[in-house]
């Protein structure tokens, strides 16, 4: 076996402790816990979507407990202003008596933070939160400082009670790795749920990751081998997202108005990597584009006054981009 | 990339299989093309009635077949690539095969070469060239022994060669008597009318209209033919004006006097002849020289001053009778030759007409011709109708014939009644009968204009409410409004249906 090969395997190995850990609190919801450890692995964040009491915040601190991060959660109101979140400079005294300025960290100073409800902030609090997302630092009063790393932000918004939100703006929206749905759970998921919640001892995950394992499987991740024909399925997959290029599909052209942006191809590529990786091969496949491109491209495509009007769902034009383009470009 | 045979022999037997097939594919194309050429020259040769050596022909064709084969066989390349994608695709192997030849083809030192390749080996030696790439020929290649059966097919059977006139010949023989008919009879009218006028030239080229028309009749003739006796006699015609412009040329033309005006109900030409007749005694009496004086000076008064006049009347006047004769004379030939031209042209136009028609005719349009009405048909003699303002494409049956001078009064009256006649006439005729293909059409828009009523908007709607909902779309666009209320605005204007 070779180095690579016994990589992978640990790799494998790893990540199915830490979801089988997260399952002794979570039920179901493989497809989300598998898209957290995705933008853990490729350095994203993810935005979580699903009405309250599905447990979305018992997932990432699950999340959190089994990975040996730091975890904060900040509940979004519309009241939280941006110092609440980075942190601010407060008046301290030393030994002697002098005054000076000392600066507080915020809840964004941990390893994983949970925006919740995210919508219900003011754009300028959710802003400062964004550019934390994008730069990994915080500037405050001209000073910079690092964040944590591993970082990764897991916001959430509840799409129902929309009065007062403040949804998050498309140039926003890019930012975020993936989008994923938080569903409603099954019968035997909820049987599973009452049984597990009810008892007189709740079962608690063990940390199995430590933040340096993290960041070196996140550059693990980017070692992994993709075909030229693979990756330009990847970028075919993008540009079938404009309504204005050739190989975009009817509905893309009648119901988009902007296509996903080149944020978009890279999150495939890389997600597509990490479950090429979760499924113990060497290289991407196609079938790992697919797997990934549903909550990669979603939130990247901006519906025009049409689609909107008729009720499209994102979701639904990038399932219909995957059935109709074909693997190999036409000669 | 000797450790890595498998995965290496694999990729040459996909590439050599795909060369091949892309090899017969080419090669069904092309012999596709050599027997559509076969055929189509097969069909032509019969039709033609051309005798094409068929060995060399067949042979010529084949050898230009081979060699654009043997061109384009050259070259087609090898896409190891595409090969190899397409045996992860037909055997489930998620790009193993594709993904470890182009790493190890072009990122040797790539720390995932050595895993990627272990897997690529294990899967290489279960590809099957065969299974990846079938034997698949595309449906056009079943055309290939329909053509040859065809081309057989036109070689044993025979094809008489194509008669392009057959189609036209029952009609044609009916049409040239009728334009037979027509010539001869405006032939004969010509002939009375150059008799009259004692106009030689267009006399004799009447007879001649009359027996090109008689002959026609007798021995009828293809259009062709026919059209071609028109154009000799019309070359003639031309020949006869032609010597008629240079002898006016020689002579001046400028004394050519009004013909049109009338001198006690009598034309200018025949006062001018009563004027010769008059001084054609050697020694006329002087009341008659005195008569004769009187006369010029009341045509003179009648078409204006005329240089050939005043010298008349001057050589009256000096008692020249010979120089006034000869000077009557000259004006007289004049005349004589500005009417022997008009008639030739007359003539040249029925001919002209004539040969269209029957053209027309042979190319089956005449049904323009046929609804107009016939010289017969419309109670008129081609004598009476005036040609001012008519062309030669006017001409029905001739109906623009005038005789230079004729005596039964010439007048734009009588021309102006005639085509308000022909103008009538036409336009009792159906409004319109062509036939346009009827279904749907480009959309027809109409505004209604009208005086807005008070308190009512003052622009239409439709050249308000895309701005309002483009305005509107760009404020639901920036989330400026709750999104129950972006859901109203996006439906009220939905509902006005003027969606872009």
């Amino acid at each position: 076996m070779t180095d690579i090969e016994a990589q992978v395997t640990q790799f494998g190995e790893d990540f199915r402790r830490v979801r089988s850990e997260i399952a002794k609190v979570i039920v179901g919801h493989a497809d989300v816990i598998e898209g957290l450890l995705i933008c853990l692995l490729c350095g994203g964040h993810a935005l979580l979507e699903g009405v309250p009491g599905l447990g979305k915040t018992l997932l990432v601190k699950s999340l959190g407990a089994a990975l040996h991060l730091d975890f904060s959660r900040i509940q979004f109101t519309p009241d939280l202003m941006p110092a609440d979140i980075t942190g601010t400079r407060v008046v301290s005294q030393d030994e002697e008596g002098h005054r000076y300025f000392e600066f507080q960290q915020g809840p964004i100073f941990s390893n994983i933070v949970l925006a919740d409800e995210i919508n219900r902030a003011t754009p300028k609090t959710q802003s400062a939160l964004l550019e934390a997302m994008q730069e990994q630092t915080v500037t405050i009063a001209g000073v910079e400082y690092k964040l944590h790393l591993p970082f990764l932000v897991l916001a959430t918004q509840n799409p129902l009670e929309m009065d007062g939100t403040y949804p998050l703006p498309e140039a926003q929206l890019d930012r975020f790795f993936l989008k994923l749905q938080v569903t409603y759970p099954s019968y035997e998921d909820l049987s599973e749920i009452v049984d597990r919640t009810t008892q007189r001892q709740e079962r608690q995950p063990e940390p199995i990751l430590q933040a340096a394992q993290i960041l070196e499987a996140q550059q693990f991740v980017r070692d992994v081998p993709i075909a030229s024909h693979v990756k330009n399925y990847a970028i075919r997959l993008v540009m079938a997202t404009h309504p204005q290029t050739p190989v975009a599909s009817e509905p893309v052209k009648r119901y988009v108005r902007y296509g996903s942006s080149p944020r978009g191809v890279q999150s495939l590529v890389l997600a597509a990597k990490v479950r090429a990786l979760f499924q113990g091969r060497f290289h991407v496949g196609f079938e790992d584009l697919r797997a990934v491109a549903v909550p990669c491209l979603q939130h990247r495509l901006i519906l025009n006054f049409e689609g909107e009007a008729e009720g499209i769902e994102s979701t639904t034009l990038v399932r219909d981009i995957l059935e109709h383009l074909p693997e190999q470009a036409p000669r | 990339m000797t450790r890595y045979h498998h995965l290496d022999r694999a990729a040459q037997r996909l590439q050599q299989r795909s060369v091949r097939l892309q090899r017969l594919v080419l090669g069904c194309d092309v012999l596709l093309g050599c027997c559509g050429a076969a055929l189509l020259a097969t069909l032509l040769a019969a039709l033609a009635g051309w005798t094409l050596p068929s060995g060399i022909f067949y042979g010529i064709l084949g050898g230009l077949a081979v060699s654009i084969f043997a061109i384009l066989a050259w070259r087609i390349q090898s896409d190891t690539m595409g090969a190899l994608a397409r045996a992860d695709k037909v055997l489930g192997l998620h790009a193993a095969l594709s993904t470890a030849y182009e790493y190890l083809q072009q990122h040797a030192t790539h720390p995932f070469v050595p895993a990627l390749m272990t897997v690529a080996e294990r899967y290489a030696h279960r590809v099957e060239a065969r299974r990846v790439l079938p034997l698949q020929l595309p449906p056009r290649v079943w055309g290939i022994p329909v053509l040859i059966a065809a081309t057989l097919s036109c070689s044993f059977f025979h094809i008489s060669p194509w008669q392009f006139d057959t189609a036209h010949e029952p009609e044609a023989v009916p049409q040239v008597a009728r334009e037979g008919q027509r010539l001869e009879k405006w032939g004969r009218e010509l002939e009375e009318l150059a008799r009259r006028e004692q106009l030689d030239r267009s006399m004799i080229l009447a007879r001649q209209i009359q027996q090109l028309g008689q002959r026609m009749q007798r021995e009828g003739g293809e259009p062709g033919q026919v059209t071609e006796r028109i154009a000799t006699l019309s070359q003639y015609l031309q020949r006869l004006q032609q010597e008629l412009r240079e002898r006016a040329l020689m002579s001046d033309s400028s004394g050519t006097l009004a013909r049109d005006v009338r001198m006690s109900g009598k034309s200018v030409k025949q006062e001018l002849r009563d004027l010769l007749q008059m001084l054609q005694q050697d020694t006329p009496a002087r009341d008659t020289a005195a008569l004769a004086e009187q006369s010029v000076q009341r045509l003179s008064r009648q078409i204006g001053q005329h240089p050939q006049l005043e010298s008349l009347l001057q050589s009256l006047r000096s008692g020249d009778l010979d120089a006034a004769r000869q000077m009557l004379r000259d004006v007289l030939e004049q005349q004589q030759a500005t009417d022997d031209g008009e008639h030739l042209d007359r003539a040249r136009r029925a001919l002209e007409y004539s040969t269209r028609s029957i053209q027309r005719h042979s190319q089956g349009e005449t049904s323009a011709g046929r609804s107009r009405p016939q010289p017969d048909a419309s109670g008129q003699s081609p004598l009476e109708m005036g040609d001012e303002g008519m062309s030669s494409e006017q001409m029905s049956g001739m109906e623009d014939f005038q005789a230079p001078g004729a005596e039964d009064g010439v007048g734009s009256a009588h021309t102006t009644r005639q085509q308000a006649e022909v103008a009538l006439r036409e336009s009792e005729q159906p409004v319109s009968n062509v036939e346009v293909p009827s279904g749907e059409g480009p959309m027809r828009m109409s505004y209604i204009r009208s005086l807005p009523l008070p308190n009512e908007a003052q622009v239409p709607v439709e050249n308000t409410v895309t701005q309002y909902q483009h305005a509107a779309e760009e404020v639901v666009a920036q989330e400026q409004i709750p999104r129950v209320y972006r859901e109203h605005i996006k439906q009220y204007f939905l509902s006005l249906g003027i969606m872009k």
